[in-house]
């Protein structure tokens, strides 16, 4: 890909990564310092603060996976079925 | 004279009592929107208390009143005004004022001068965490108050404090220029060299030794498509984050307010009649 990103050299935190096949991985980093900071300020009990970082992480993973299932159901079956494109 | 008198009379009289409800109603809107913000009020307590403030307003009497303790499960407190208190020890910390200062200074800071060291630093973990982040996958680009689209980012942004303030100036003054063509302030493009003309920092043609020597040019790396929009919004996540942080800083909590001890339910016109109403709804709630 010959993009800005491939032709000039990079610098971290100053020039953009060039991982756009791979974005939605991204969304795993970012819940989870979402949680970190989150939990920080709502857990009663610090001492069961790790379990409630990692119990939110994976349930927002948990739906965007169910939401993106569901989605591509639509998208790939249903939308198919009921609009068949012509050819 | 005598009903002009009256009329005056009349007029302040629905004008006093409009601008009492305007009050009322602002008042409300303020604090169970911050409790509900901080997620202290289940929707329940919430309804509760909607309901209640209401009532007030138009001067139902107790009945309603231990209704409506009834409708919140009793969770709540709610004045003449529409101050509402859940139960939790939110109220009880007062207003940290020193620590509302600090967590705007920078992310936890707030928690960590309270003598929370724990859950500042952890809270500042999640804060430049997400900041970083934003940063690392979309450079300095993700951060623009002066760009398109962009800006509306940065009001989000912003809530992260001045260490946001601090970027967007970095990237506005040292690695954009004046593109002497557009009359606009722009990231460059390769090939383009960033040159002061005297007056300002303008976007020029890259000189042909530094083309020679394989220079490509002083542009940074914009980010592009799905990752820019990646990158931005993980900044402003980090943002209104903070500002979470900073309401938790500024209000200190005991945490979990849900579980705490029910607490009488308070509702009167006026300080001799509350504690007879609360009496009466207090008595609603244990029945």
């Amino acid at each position: 890909m010959n993009t800005l990103a491939s032709t000039l050299a990079y610098t971290p935190f100053i020039d953009a990564l060039s991982i756009h096949e791979q974005w939605y991985l991204l969304i795993v980093p970012m819940v989870l310092f979402v949680a970190i900071g989150y939990k920080a300020v709502r857990v009663s009990d610090m001492g069961g603060y790790w379990k409630n970082v990692f119990v939110f992480v994976v349930q927002v993973l948990g739906v965007m996976a169910v939401l993106a299932v569901g989605f591509t159901i639509v998208v790939t079956v249903l939308v198919p079925m009921l609009a068949p494109m012509p050819g | 004279m005598e009903a002009q008198t009256r009329g005056v009379l009349l007029w302040g009289e629905l004008g006093g009592e409009l601008l009492d409800q305007v009050c009322y109603g602002l008042h409300f809107l303020v604090f169970s929107g911050a409790s509900l913000l901080l997620n202290r009020v289940g929707t329940r307590s919430f309804v509760a208390t909607v309901c209640a403030w209401a009532g007030v307003s138009m001067g139902e009497g107790e009945e309603f009143l231990r209704f409506c303790s009834h409708l919140g499960g009793g969770r709540f407190q709610v004045d003449r005004m529409g101050a509402m208190n859940t139960g939790s020890d939110r109220h009880d910390g007062g207003v940290n004022a020193v620590a509302g200062i600090c967590a705007v200074l920078i992310p936890g800071l707030g928690h960590m001068v309270s003598g929370r060291m724990h859950r500042g630093v952890l809270a500042m973990v999640g804060v430049f965490g997400l900041f970083g982040l934003g940063l690392f996958v979309g450079g300095i680009d993700a951060v623009d108050s002066k760009s398109g689209s962009d800006r509306f980012w940065f009001i989000g942004q912003a809530m992260v404090g001045p260490i946001a303030f601090g970027v967007d100036y970095v990237h506005q003054n040292h690695y954009k220029a004046f593109d002497m063509n557009t009359g606009v302030n722009r990231t460059g493009n390769p090939g383009e060299a960033r040159v002061n003309n005297g007056s300002r920092w303008v976007w020029d043609a890259l000189p042909a030794e530094r083309v020679a020597a394989g220079d490509l040019g002083d542009a940074n790396v914009p980010g592009l498509g799905r990752l820019n929009e990646i990158a931005m919004l993980s900044c402003t996540l980090a943002g209104m984050l903070n500002l979470i942080i900073f309401l938790d800083a500024l209000l200190p909590t005991g945490y979990g307010g849900r579980k705490e001890e029910v607490s009488p339910v308070v509702l009167g016109a006026g300080e001799g009649a509350i504690h007879a109403v609360a009496e009466v709804v207090a008595e609603g709630v244990s029945s």
